[in-house]
């Protein structure tokens, strides 16, 4: 069974690989290809069960693709290496920048997200029942899906006074609601 | 292949995103994902540190007594909790521990060596808390966890063209082949580094997070927040000073014949309130173990329910095991040593790509290399200095500040690369030879020499790079 999902996951992979070296774009090659790679799953969590099968799935396919990548290399002509002024200014300003979006970023974030994943929570509880641990893990598991994406939104900008203020609004009454 | 349409604002804002983010954390998250990718193997490291300690898959419950007698003569207090780490196929080892105290198990059952505090603890606590205080440690690691996700989505929206040039690689022009590099080994694995960051950052942040939900659900009572996720302590209603081990273990293999324990945890010891636990993996399941209870005279409390209780108890002690790679033999841990590293790889092109498209060099591409090549060149030294008792983190942080002095004094990165690389190659090669002369008339188990094959590998694998990085100059 194992040798069998793994060699649906290679056909998959080089049928996606096939349609990708075509030039015109090859719409039903390509959903076959997926539909091969997904139904590999199948045989993967037979073999292994679900939880090991799902991993061992995901885990299959990079290795596959890389073989095939490294197969595809193509050499380009090197180009002449353009003269380099040495600078001894450090980029102060950009990294200075950089640190402190990021620094700002995460508490404000981190806050207005854990609001936002506590107020979900307990609206799935209340709906559907949950237990106190699935409520939890929910709220947990929210709160790091919505922190990286603030995050960004934060980070997208030079600066961001929209993203900046709606997280501080939240962060703000977010505290009230939950500690006030 | 599919396209993403992505607006060409929003292409830039990701750029822009990402951009920050990396440069803010990008030595910080090499550090984490080469440490991780090594943490991987530190039962092998444990095992090969201290290669003469004697291995077994097989213990009786007379042998567990004998191994409790004597941890008791030898300490001169009782501990609220006492564990005996079982051996199993990944280490054939058995240990008792108390607190500070800890001592390796013989197959006679009385106590042999100590574990070592060495290297690969050195190495592990690097990856888990950066060698901070425990609670900081864990959160910021948790951190840089979150910002690898957003680094994540960043970088899948910086890319309109990734799934178009899935298949690409283009290499002889540096910049090419660091950008492809970067995106393909990124694109293939996402959903790897997806769950390695989400993982990392559940683990690291569950102690900050039942601060605040406890503060804001539960009276600022963040262990009824834990008691309602993991579970909490049994009521005890058979009180016995003697602990009858193999009544239990009977018992367990009655109830849970799949089971396979991991290890057994006697808590309060040696008080009316005395129970213990065994720790027992289920076949094809990643939680990190059952918990089983028992009465002292070995009759079942109850169990814990990690397997089969509510959801998120599952998942929430499901996140070690697929953050570790502990799971389904040794190959699993093979295929995350690969992604690991690919990750750090990631980590270095990304930066890379940044340093090549600026107009200049400044001293950032000497501290870059510095970096990437110094943190595992100050690793396999610190490795080496441990064989002679040598501190192994100061070894590592003296190292790694000599490498980041020489790099900004000799202000040429790719000669400095090529210097840190020889002396990487070089490094381990040497630490395989002095690990073999120094357990020469010793005996050891085969792990040993698998873990210096391994590292001679490596070495000579960076040796080829080497070699061809001359030629092709």
């Amino acid at each position: 069974m194992i040798a069998a999902a793994f060699i649906m996951q290679i056909i998959g992979i080089s049928l996606l690989y096939q349609s990708w070296r075509k030039s015109n774009r090859q719409p039903t090659a390509n959903a076959i290809a997926w539909f091969v790679i997904i139904a590999s799953l199948w045989p993967w969590q037979e073999a292994m069960g679900l939880e090991y099968g799902i991993s061992f799935w995901f885990m299959g396919l990079p290795p596959i693709a890389w073989v095939l990548i490294i197969s595809n290399h193509e050499f380009r002509k090197r180009e002449t290496p353009p003269r380099i002024h040495k600078q001894t200014r450090p980029d102060k300003k950009h990294l200075t920048h950089a640190v402190l979006k990021t620094i700002i970023a995460g508490p404000f974030a981190f806050m207005a997200c854990f609001l936002c994943s506590s107020m979900i929570s307990l609206a799935v509880k209340q709906s559907m029942g949950l237990v106190e641990a699935d409520q939890l893990i929910l709220n947990l598991s929210l709160l790091l899906l919505f922190w990286p994406i603030s995050i960004y939104w934060l980070t997208a900008k030079p600066i961001e006074w929209r993203s900046t203020f709606a997280l501080l609004t939240l962060t703000l009454s977010g505290s009230l609601w939950l500690y006030g | 292949m599919a396209y993403l349409k992505l607006s060409a604002n929003t292409v830039k804002k990701s750029v822009s995103a990402h951009k920050s983010t990396a440069l803010a954390i990008a030595a910080l998250l090499y550090l984490t994902c080469l440490t991780g990718t090594l943490s991987v193997f530190f039962e092998e490291f444990e095992r090969w540190e201290q290669p003469n300690i004697e291995e077994y898959t097989d213990y009786t419950p007379a042998q567990i007594h004998t191994a409790i007698q004597s941890f008791q003569q030898r300490v001169n207090h009782t501990p609220k909790t006492l564990w005996i780490v079982l051996p199993t196929e990944a280490v054939p080892r058995m240990h008792i521990s108390g607190g500070d105290q800890e001592w390796f198990i013989n197959r006679d059952g009385h106590l042999s060596a100590a574990p070592l505090e060495a290297w690969t603890a050195m190495l592990t606590k690097l990856h888990v808390q950066l060698h901070l205080p425990q609670n900081i440690g864990l959160i910021l690691v948790g951190i840089l966890g979150v910002l690898l996700c957003s680094l994540i989505f960043s970088g899948l929206l910086s890319h309109p063209n990734i799934f178009k040039d899935a298949f690409r690689w283009r290499r002889g022009r540096q910049a090419l082949t660091q950008v492809d590099l970067h995106n393909r080994l990124s694109i293939w694995a996402l959903p790897f580094y997806l769950m390695i960051s989400f993982t990392g950052a559940f683990i690291g942040l569950m102690g900050l997070f039942s601060v605040i939900a406890g503060a804001a659900f539960y009276n600022n009572n963040g262990e009824a927040l834990l008691d309602d996720i993991y579970g909490s302590d049994p009521e005890v209603s058979e009180i016995s000073i003697n602990l009858n081990i193999n009544t239990a273990l009977q018992t367990l293999k009655s109830i849970a014949p799949e089971a396979t324990p991991i290890y057994l945890a006697i808590q309060n010891m040696g008080t009316d309130g005395q129970y213990f636990e065994i720790a027992a993996t289920l076949p094809q399941r990643l939680i990190y173990s059952e918990i089983y209870r028992f009465h002292a005279d070995g009759s079942l409390i109850n169990r814990q329910h990690f397997s089969d209780g509510a959801p998120g108890r599952q998942v929430a002690y499901s996140v070690y095991r697929l953050h570790f790679g502990h799971y389904a033999g040794q190959w699993v841990k093979v295929i995350y040593g690969l992604l690991g590293l690919a990750l750090s790889v990631i980590c270095a092109s990304g930066i890379n790509i940044w340093l090549a498209r600026r107009k200049y060099e400044s001293s950032l591409n000497d501290l870059w290399v510095a970096v990437v090549w110094g943190l595992p060149l100050a690793l396999a030294i610190a490795a080496l200095f441990s064989f002679y008792n040598w501190a192994p983190l100061w070894v590592f942080l003296s190292t790694e500040l000599v490498v980041v002095v020489f790099a900004l004094l000799m202000k040429q990165p790719l000669k400095t690369r090529w210097i840190l690389m020889t002396c990487l190659s070089a490094t381990l090669a040497i630490i395989v030879l002095t690990r073999e002369i120094l357990s020469f008339n010793e005996t050891v188990t085969p792990t040993f020499h698998q873990v210096n094959l391994s590292i001679l590998m490596v070495s000579l694998v960076l040796g080829m790079m080497l070699f061809q990085q001359r030629y092709r100059c």
